[in-house]
């Protein structure tokens, strides 16, 4: 059977320090299966320069690989590309800072648009049969609206989202974040939620992509219209 | 595809007034990159290209920009 390559992008600016890492690499580490290769990225560890919003000028600059890609040598988010593309299973986790996701998962969508954008302007569909699955860490609230968001994005860019495809935890209303660790690491229901995530999105993988009954591969492309309408004929 | 290196094109290419635009190119009597190849100058990719506001790029179908540093396909 072939193997299932599974990818985390951890967006947290503490990188290795953060929960949310914390927890990705535990529910990684958790999944023991030969079918599943395994790769952690560490955002903050890159060198990853703000979009430049070529989209905005004109959509046909925005082009997959990157303009900035390209140019710049240094910039790394050619590892979150590749990384993505050659993937089938993509899980984000990120912090939750003032209800939104964090600064790095932001910029990671906005270079991402060239992704999106091949479809919906170029009409080549580059992202596509791959499972997608969240992450969300926070200390008081908001995990429901950064998942709302991230999906909007992520499912616009190609990934395919399971049942239940986000685990969360949020701590107290409070002031005090420096228990949160020792809560996580203390409390077996919250492990699980992040465990259970993980294989849900593999689970969902192996029957969606691989699906051995099928007789066949799963192979789904859709090329987005509903943003070129402009490219269409309109007059009877 | 490249557009034509071609009188009418060079005519219409907005290059010069481009801010990546230094004298440089001047010097070297660069431009419609996107027709030729891309520059022999150091250029500051930080600095926002107007390629496609140029009509070689609009009437030729081009993406992407930058063809002063990033080779046109």
């Amino acid at each position: 059977m072939k193997k299932l390559r599974l990818l985390g992008i951890s967006t947290s600016a503490r990188g290795k320090e953060s929960n949310s890492y914390y927890l990705m690499k535990l529910a990684f580490d958790s999944l023991k299966d030969d079918a599943v290769e395994k790769e952690i990225i560490v955002a903050s560890e890159l060198k990853l320069r703000p979009c430049n919003h070529h989209y905005s000028i004109d959509a046909k600059m925005c082009v997959h690989p990157c303009l900035i890609t390209q140019m710049d040598k240094e910039d790394e988010m050619v590892k979150i590309y590749d990384g993505i593309l050659n993937a089938d299973i993509v899980i984000f986790s990120t912090p939750i800072y003032w209800g939104n996701h964090s600064q790095l998962m932001q910029l990671i969508i906005e270079r991402l648009n060239s992704l999106e954008n091949a479809n919906s302007t170029h009409h080549q569909v580059l992202v596509k049969n791959k499972i997608g699955g969240l992450m969300i860490l926070g200390h008081e609230d908001g995990y429901q609206h950064v998942a709302g968001g991230l999906m909007n994005f992520l499912t616009e860019m190609g990934l395919i989202f399971p049942p239940q495809a986000y685990a969360a935890w949020v701590g107290e209303s409070d002031e005090n974040t420096k228990t949160d660790r020792n809560k996580i690491e203390n409390d077996k229901a919250i492990k699980e939620i992040f465990i259970d995530l993980v294989e849900n999105t593999v689970n969902f993988a192996k029957a969606i992509l691989i699906c051995p009954e099928c007789g066949h591969e799963f192979n789904y492309e859709h090329k987005s219209k509903k943003k070129n309408y402009n490219n269409y004929e309109t007059k009877e | 595809m490249k557009p034509k290196n071609n009188p009418e094109n060079f005519d219409k290419c907005v290059c010069t007034n481009c801010s990546l635009y230094i004298d440089c190119n001047k010097n070297k009597a660069e431009r419609i990159f996107c027709a030729r190849t891309k520059s022999e100058c150091v250029m500051d990719g930080k600095k926002m290209c107007i390629c496609p506001a140029c009509p070689v790029y609009s009437e030729n179908n081009l993406s992407g920009a930058y063809f002063c540093i990033i080779e046109a396909k």
